[in-house]
């Protein structure tokens, strides 16, 4: 575009450099830490057992107010790592560590109290609300469940979270059904569920595939606001290399289970080390023309 | 003469209890003979509705509300059944969203592309052998075509089956391709190999394309001439190239802001805030006036003009004819609202 100022509030921008992420400055002591992640299932066929190595042998780390980015393509197993860090899927090897305590194999109780610390953000938003349950509903599900707030405390702190993920006047939004929301409001109404039991880790699988382009640049800023005020990690997971960058300090590479390439955003995207990453980057379209605005 | 002329299409949706919604409103265009259009839009702003209607396939509760498609000269909603018949899948074929799941999944490759020919009568002592032909249209978009026709869809990748599924719209070799969000849904590096498979297909064969995405930056790319949507209008016509480097409508400078490539040394992008009007009750003036940053007190009142802009392109604004992507002095709004 060549004007001086560009018409549309420019979002995002503080993450485009080097000067963005906090390389240099003394890295905050991990949050989370997975190390050597394997994920192996069995399946039959016939007579013959067959094993599927879905994750291979996956190690990083998610600190406090920064986002780690894992992008891959469909199959590579990113959605299996999201779930091994939540409970859902129990590592065949491996270790889930929060804050030095090993929830790996939790249960009952425990298992409950630290998914109220992880929390994810879904990539459908039609899909990720109950159709016949309002908005306050869906928010003070899991501050009933995990904090056991009730009656008005719950509405003041239902309605708060709205407000916070850009839902205001909440009061507004409270008694709202989801089909009466656009796709990006909804989001939010996803993003604010999530935030409800004050997690310490959220993880966003494709959080943004959905919504029409135009809104996806506010969603995306405000998961980097809820990063940086809230102090939470994140693992962002996607195939859109241009959100990883936007959003992300650091990037792991994911193929066929296998982490092939990991380090700051800026440096993988834009000096690629491994031959997969160069694919991946090859298949972002690239119109004559824009890329030189 | 256009291979495809649209104008003035218009089609409502109605039901019995709501008030009808406008969902394409007064859109005139042309295909040319060999043109890649791209139809691009966002979610509900018309743009598979109008592909629908383009191809006479609008069903209930969708109506024709006026306006005129013709394709080579003939105007598609005076033809009689027969007549339509003997035009689709010949001469206009189409690629249905997410139409790589709508095989059958019961029955073999080979048997969907044989029950092709038959609807559509494959006359084998002047068009030649059919498996023949389905062999080279099979290896037209690189597949193993033995294997492929011997395959229930199952047992192929999302990638082969859109594949598949664009062979048989090739097959009888028609002149225009409607593909409605062709690679949404399939992996970001097999929508790449599938999007540089059609545009080599489209420039060996010379077929008319139109192409409809909400992909951005897709579209660019491979689409001669782009047609911008927003809430039922046609709200840009230029070539692919002009609008990527000077976007004239503020719409289409939304959306090419909200796209960059990641590559490279400062990445930003921005957004437009708000949602697209209801489409039962449309504004009277611009549909975007109430997102637009630049917008006038006119715009509201006024509905926007289609006015030539350059001698390829037609562009619509707000109120007036813009004179060019500097003409309106661009205020720019606070920087962030929260924070």
């Amino acid at each position: 575009m060549p004007d001086a100022a560009p018409p549309f509030p420019e979002v995002m921008a503080w993450a485009s450099g080097p000067a963005g992420s906090a390389e240099g400055a003394a890295a905050p002591s991990p949050l989370l830490v997975a190390d050597g992640l394997v994920k192996t299932y069995t399946r039959r066929r016939g007579l013959r057992r067959e094993e599927v190595h879905a994750v291979r042998g996956v190690s990083f780390a998610l600190a406090p107010g920064r986002v780690q980015a894992l992008v891959g393509q469909s199959g590579s197993g990113k959605s299996t790592v999201a779930k091994m860090l939540t409970g859902t899927e129990r590592p065949t090897a491996g270790t889930v560590t929060l804050e030095g305590r090993d929830v790996t194999h939790l249960r009952g109780a425990e298992l409950r109290a630290y998914r109220s610390q992880v929390q994810m953000v879904f990539q459908d938003p039609f899909a990720a609300l109950n159709p016949t349950k309002s908005v306050g509903a869906s928010v003070g599900r899991p501050l009933r469940n995990h904090l056991g707030l009730s009656g008005d405390a719950l509405r003041e702190r239902v309605v708060a979270l709205l407000d916070g993920v850009g839902l205001s006047p909440g009061s507004l939004y409270v008694d709202k059904l989801p089909h009466q929301l656009s796709g990006g409001q909804r989001q939010r109404v996803v993003i604010a569920r999530a935030l409800a039991p004050r997690p310490r880790l959220l993880i966003a699988d494709e959080p943004i595939s959905m919504l029409d382009v135009s809104i996806r640049a506010e969603i995306l800023e405000l998961l980097a606001t809820t990063v940086q005020e809230r102090d939470v990690a994140m693992l962002y997971i996607t195939h859109d290399l241009l959100s990883a960058r936007l959003l992300a300090d650091d990037l792991m590479v994911m193929r066929d289970g296998a982490v092939v390439e990991q380090g700051p955003t800026v440096r993988v995207v834009r000096e690629p080390e491994h031959a997969y990453t160069e694919t991946l980057l090859a298949a972002v379209p690239r119109p004559p023309g824009v890329v030189a605005r | 003469m256009p291979l495809v002329e649209v104008r003035h299409l218009s089609v409502d949706y109605r039901s019995r209890d709501l008030p009808p919604a406008h969902a394409v409103r007064d859109v005139s265009f042309d295909v040319a003979e060999g043109e890649f259009v791209g139809l691009l839009g966002e979610s509900g702003c018309g743009k598979s509705t109008l592909g629908n209607a383009l191809l006479r396939l609008l069903d209930r509760p969708a109506h024709h509300a006026g306006g005129e498609v013709r394709f080579d000269g003939r105007d598609l909603y005076a033809l009689t059944d027969r007549e339509l018949n003997r035009l689709r899948w010949r001469e206009i074929a189409t690629v249905f969203q997410s139409s790589m799941n709508a095989l059958n999944p019961v029955l073999r490759v080979e048997r969907q592309f044989r029950d092709a020919m038959e609807a559509h009568r494959w006359d084998p002592r002047t068009e030649g052998d059919p498996r023949e032909r389905v062999l080279e249209v099979l290896r037209d978009v690189e597949l193993d075509a033995e294997r492929v026709l011997r395959s229930y869809p199952h047992e192929l990748s999302g990638g082969m089956r859109q594949r598949v599924v664009l062979a048989l719209a090739l097959l009888l070799r028609p002149r225009l391709v409607v593909l409605d969000e062709p690679t949404t849904g399939l992996d970001v590096v097999v929508q790449r190999s599938i999007v540089d498979l059609l545009r080599r297909l489209q420039r060996e064969h010379g077929f008319s394309v139109l192409f409809i995405s909400h992909d951005l930056g897709t579209v660019l790319e491979i689409a001669d001439r782009v047609l911008v949507m927003y809430a039922g209008q046609v709200v840009e016509s230029r070539p692919s190239a002009d609008l990527a480097a000077a976007p004239l409508h503020p719409y289409t400078r939304g959306l090419l802001g909200s796209f960059a490539d990641p590559r490279d040394e400062h990445v930003s992008v921005t957004a437009v805030p708000g949602r697209p009007p209801s489409l039962d009750s449309p504004p009277a003036g611009c549909a975007f006036a109430p997102r637009c940053p630049v917008r006038v007190a006119a715009c509201a009142a006024v509905p926007p003009v289609l006015a030539p802009t350059t001698r390829t392109g037609w562009c619509a604004a707000t109120g007036t004819p813009p004179r060019g992507p500097t003409s309106r002095p661009c205020r720019t709004p606070r920087r962030r609202s929260r924070r």
